[in-house]
């Protein structure tokens, strides 16, 4: 299996990824924004997430891009700034 | 279904009128990158012509919305439209607020969700999760492929999820998996037919998850 070596693909996969565990996850992700607790409540699924990206794509753009952290806050933070929570 | 030409600039860039600078940026850098000329999610949609239309009315409507004068003069010409769209807005805020809960979880899920062993595999059977893994590999989002389609976000994951019993009419399913399929560069033929298949032989009675594990 070739690994993802365009930075800009990268971050797609991530964002994708992680869209994906809020799709499939929505209450949970509400309640991690609400709770102010969103890592640790899914962090099986966040885990797994990562892991699945981490293969896909070469170590070294993974390291530099930063993409999958950075689609953390892109896709499961800023999507859920409408979520009443002390956070904000 | 408006014409990219109809649409006001707020339409095209997927945004409210009440967008700030920063969510506008955000907004503009998503759509220019799902909609530029070599989108994995698009090559198979539109044609070269088409996404440079497309392309040009994002950047349109871009400047619009990021100058502070030209964006009051604009919406100063929208007028009451403007005004109507915020109560739609509100209305839909308002209804996603009160949609009961989703019944899925995690466990349940699983199979669909998992993420371990993701591989190629080019042959079918094409079913919900082996849709689903084709677009984790190319890149692609629910929300895109929804955005493009028009097609209900739900409808989409219950066919990766092979939740049958909550996708509308055969008929329907067929059109939103040729469609799904395109979007992801695969051959709609084949995946519709497989996928179809599958529906035919599906209990009636009860949703259905794809009996394949993530390989």
């Amino acid at each position: 299996m070739s690994r993802i070596t365009d930075p800009q693909r990268a971050q797609r996969l991530a964002r994708a990824v992680l869209s994906d565990v809020m799709l499939y996850n929505p209450e949970r992700v509400r309640a991690g924004i609400e709770a102010d607790d969103l890592f640790d409540r899914l962090r099986p699924e966040l885990d797994e997430a990562r892991a699945f990206f981490e293969r896909r794509v070469d170590p070294e753009v993974a390291t530099k891009s930063n993409a999958f952290d950075l689609a953390l806050v892109d896709v499961l933070v800023f999507r859920s700034r409408r979520i009443r929570s002390r956070i904000w | 279904m408006k014409t990219l030409a109809e649409m006001t600039h707020y339409e095209v860039l997927e945004v409210g009128p009440e967008v700030d600078s920063e969510e506008l940026e955000r907004a503009y850098r998503l759509a220019r990158s799902a909609y530029a000329e070599d989108s994995l999610a698009l090559y198979s949609v539109f044609s070269a012509e088409e996404s440079s239309a497309l392309s040009s009315r994002i950047e349109q409507a871009y400047r619009v919305l990021a100058d502070s004068d030209q964006r009051r003069e604009y919406d100063a010409s929208l007028g009451s439209e403007v005004a109507c769209e915020d109560e739609i807005k509100i209305a839909l805020d308002l209804a996603v607020e009160n949609e009961p809960a989703p019944q899925d979880s995690f466990e349940a899920m699983r199979e669909v969700t998992e993420f371990d062993g993701f591989e190629e595999d080019a042959e079918g059977p094409f079913d919900g999760a082996w849709l689903r893994r084709s677009r984790l590999r190319t890149g692609v989002e629910i929300e895109q492929i929804a955005t493009i389609t028009k097609i209900n976000p739900s409808y989409l994951r219950f066919i990766e999820e092979e939740n049958f019993e909550d996708l509308p009419a055969p008929v329907y399913v067929r059109g939103f998996v040729a469609a799904y399929a395109r979007c992801i560069g695969l051959d709609p033929e084949r995946v519709v037919s497989s996928y179809m298949k599958r529906l035919e032989v599906a209990p009636k009675s009860e949703p259905r998850r794809s009996q394949r594990k993530w390989r």
